[in-house]
């Protein structure tokens, strides 16, 4: 039986970062449908119109951060899978962020963790 | 007086070379090459003295990233590199499969997620091994003079500020790149970075 591709949102304001990991998660040999958001609000809006079964998310975003975001879509769309994606790598914003049921990977990702995190039953 | 003593000197240079050892292996991943470190040297100077170390130690134009940063410390952290490197380092982290001009287009943006990435693995190395809480600005990408640095980096009418110098030498194994870190700390921060400093310390010793 074929896994059906999953859809994933990338939230980052930098182009560069989501052009990055786009770059590692096509490495990854799974079949994804990678959607693009650079703020909160859009990532908002394109849920409005589009699904999504995970989504990575930047923390250090302007306007609301990544967190910020998470505890919406938490309420909007329980069933998202979400990861914060940050260079801060502090401890209490990494215990923030699974306090709020999030993966945390640290900037840069590694393609090992992103693979994890996508089909963490393999 | 000097505002720090040796013993809190000697942990601020160990916790920056933590945090830069953390930063290296981070931008090791991202430009795909290793990356030799010296070992960080750390300086508490005043502003002109600052504005002399530019003038002396920096290429004359230089490529970077600036950070805003409040907490236990308040302040302003940068990562400099020579202007006409720069791009070097563009290339190497995203210059697989794109023109020269895409390279070029991208560059600010690329330095700013470095800068974020560095600098971030840096302030947070700090915060986490003092048990302490630091949050970070967006990073923004500029170029200048070292002439105009100190006018980019600090308010000069602020004369109690306190410019902590760290510098790093660090090299890819193809291309030897010195790459400059500065954290400017607001002096009215200094109070709750010298508790943390000491907590640490009594714990340690």
């Amino acid at each position: 039986m074929t896994t059906p591709p999953l859809n994933l949102l990338l939230v980052d304001d930098s182009r560069i970062a989501r052009l990055g990991l786009r770059r590692q998660l096509n490495s990854l040999g799974l079949e994804l449908n990678i959607l693009e958001a650079d703020s909160a609000d859009a990532a908002e809006q394109l849920l409005q119109q589009q699904s999504a079964d995970l989504a990575l998310i930047d923390f250090n975003m302007p306007g609301r951060d990544g967190l910020e975001l998470a505890k919406a879509l938490k309420i909007d769309h329980p069933q998202l899978r979400m990861a914060l994606v940050t260079a801060n790598i502090q401890d209490a914003l990494a215990q923030r962020a699974r306090q709020l049921g999030l993966t945390f990977l640290p900037k840069p990702t590694r393609a090992e963790q992103l693979a994890a995190f996508i089909r963490p039953e393999v | 007086m000097e505002l720090f003593n040796q013993d809190e000197r000697d942990l601020i240079v160990e916790l920056m070379n933590l945090g830069v050892g953390r930063a290296a292996n981070a931008l090791s991943q991202l430009v795909n090459d290793e990356i030799l470190l010296s070992v960080p040297r750390v300086d508490f100077i005043s502003l002109p003295e600052a504005q002399a170390a530019f003038h002396n130690d920096l290429p004359p134009f230089l490529a970077g990233v600036l950070q805003d940063f409040e907490g236990f410390i308040n302040g302003r952290a940068a990562l400099l590199f020579p202007e006409a490197r720069s791009l070097e380092l563009v290339n190497a982290m995203i210059g697989e499969a794109l023109s020269a001009d895409e390279i070029t287009e991208l560059e600010q943006e690329t330095l700013a997620e470095l800068g974020n990435i560095v600098l971030n693995h840096c302030l947070a190395t700090l915060a986490n091994q003092l048990k302490q809480q630091v949050r970070t600005d967006i990073p923004k990408a500029f170029c200048a003079s070292s002439a105009e640095l100190p006018g980019t980096l600090y308010d000069s009418s602020h004369e109690n500020t306190l410019v902590m110098l760290v510098q790093i030498d660090f090299s890819l194994r193809h291309s030897a790149l010195r790459g400059y870190l500065v954290f400017i700390i607001d002096l009215r921060s200094a109070d709750s970075f010298i508790a943390a400093l000491r907590r640490y310390l009594a714990e340690l010793l």
